[in-house]
């Protein structure tokens, strides 16, 4: 029995360390990925700008903020330094470029998102409460962690595919990195929230969609926080009317 | 227009589509009765939308780049904004980032 229970406990293990080699894998390719080109932001800066543009893709500063706080959290329970805020947005963005090359990896189940918690909780030696602590304080809520685990996960099997087309990872990466229009705004990496270990006061992580009320065809108006609060909106913006 | 004729699919879904272009009150009028869209269309003819979700003037052109948002009251869930006039995502991909 003593036996059996360790060999789950090498499974679990293993898991979490494979994640976490993804991480710093995905950090450490792209500290030999060549310079990206920057570029002025267009002005006025609105609440949620792009703190990157991958091809057609943006990475908004919301999503490299929650990012850097999960990273922060995930590696402090790890007992690993985190990256860099600069690292962690390189993730992302070899993060998208996987996923914009693959775009048929599937997206996990929520019991496989889940199955892949609780081994790095086992690998971690943590209680899933201890990890919300954590989380809850870095002003960050479990749905956070569920969603970067679930496109982990989803970039992993895409990662997978590729190499199985014969083309290292790494090798793959540093070409589409000289290939795709990648482009950073370093003027917009601030803002990141100051986490002390215990707030007083919550934090925020992302800013609120950025409200509007306009007029709309046929007469009337529409507030898209009105309209948010009966469910999720898919906002579309036409270049042209026609 | 397959954002039209897929309308029920986000809908299924509880998800409401709303257009908006950056133009006058008066042309958004002109393409909702031409084209029936079942879904509202927005005119934001100070660009003031179009600016606060990074898209106004991307292309050079004084408009809003096309572009799509999935977005809850917690956040913005995915986005993708077009490089060129015709770079818009398929409605299944927009599916697929629906929560």
């Amino acid at each position: 029995m003593a036996s059996h229970r360790a060999r789950w406990g090498v499974l679990f293990a293993t898991g979490g360390l494979a994640l976490l080699i993804l991480l710093l894998m995905l950090t450490l390719l792209s500290q030999e990925a060549t310079p990206l080109p920057t570029v002025s932001p267009p002005s006025p800066t609105p609440a949620d700008p792009p703190v990157a543009q991958v091809g057609g893709e943006v990475i908004p500063w919301s999503a490299w903020v929650e990012a850097v706080l999960l990273d922060g959290v995930m590696s402090r329970l790890a007992g690993v330094s985190a990256p860099s805020p600069e690292e962690t947005l390189d993730r992302l963005i070899n993060e998208v470029l996987v996923l914009q090359a693959v775009p048929e990896a599937r997206t996990p189940t929520p019991e496989e998102v889940e199955g892949r918690i609780a081994e790095l909780e086992a690998a971690w030696g943590v209680s899933d409460e201890q990890v919300v602590q954590a989380l809850a304080e870095a002003g960050l809520t479990r749905g956070a962690l569920e969603r970067t685990v679930a496109r982990l996960l989803q970039v992993q099997e895409a990662q997978a595919r590729i190499e199985a087309s014969g083309t290292p990872v790494a090798e793959w990466l540093a070409r589409e990195r000289r290939r795709v229009r990648i482009l950073t705004y370093p003027e917009r990496m601030r803002g990141l929230p100051v986490v002390s270990p215990r707030p007083t006061v919550p934090v925020t992580v992302a800013p609120a969609v950025p409200d509007f009320t306009l007029e709309r065809a046929g007469g009337g108006t529409l507030t898209l926080s009105e309209q948010l609060a009966q469910g999720p909106v898919v906002l579309v913006f036409f270049q042209r009317c026609g | 227009m397959e954002l039209r004729d897929r309308y029920g699919d986000f809908q299924a879904r509880g998800a409401e589509v709303v257009a908006l272009a950056v133009a006058s009150r008066e042309a958004v009028d002109g393409v909702w009765s031409a084209i029936g869209a079942p879904y509202p269309i927005l005119a934001d003819p100070e660009h003031r939308a179009a600016e606060a979700y990074g898209v106004y003037n991307r292309l050079g052109d004084g408009l809003a780049a096309p572009a799509v948002f999935v977005l809850t009251k917690d956040g913005i869930l995915w986005s993708y904004v077009g490089q060129h006039s015709a770079d818009r995502p398929s409605v299944d991909e927009i599916l697929r980032h629906l929560p």
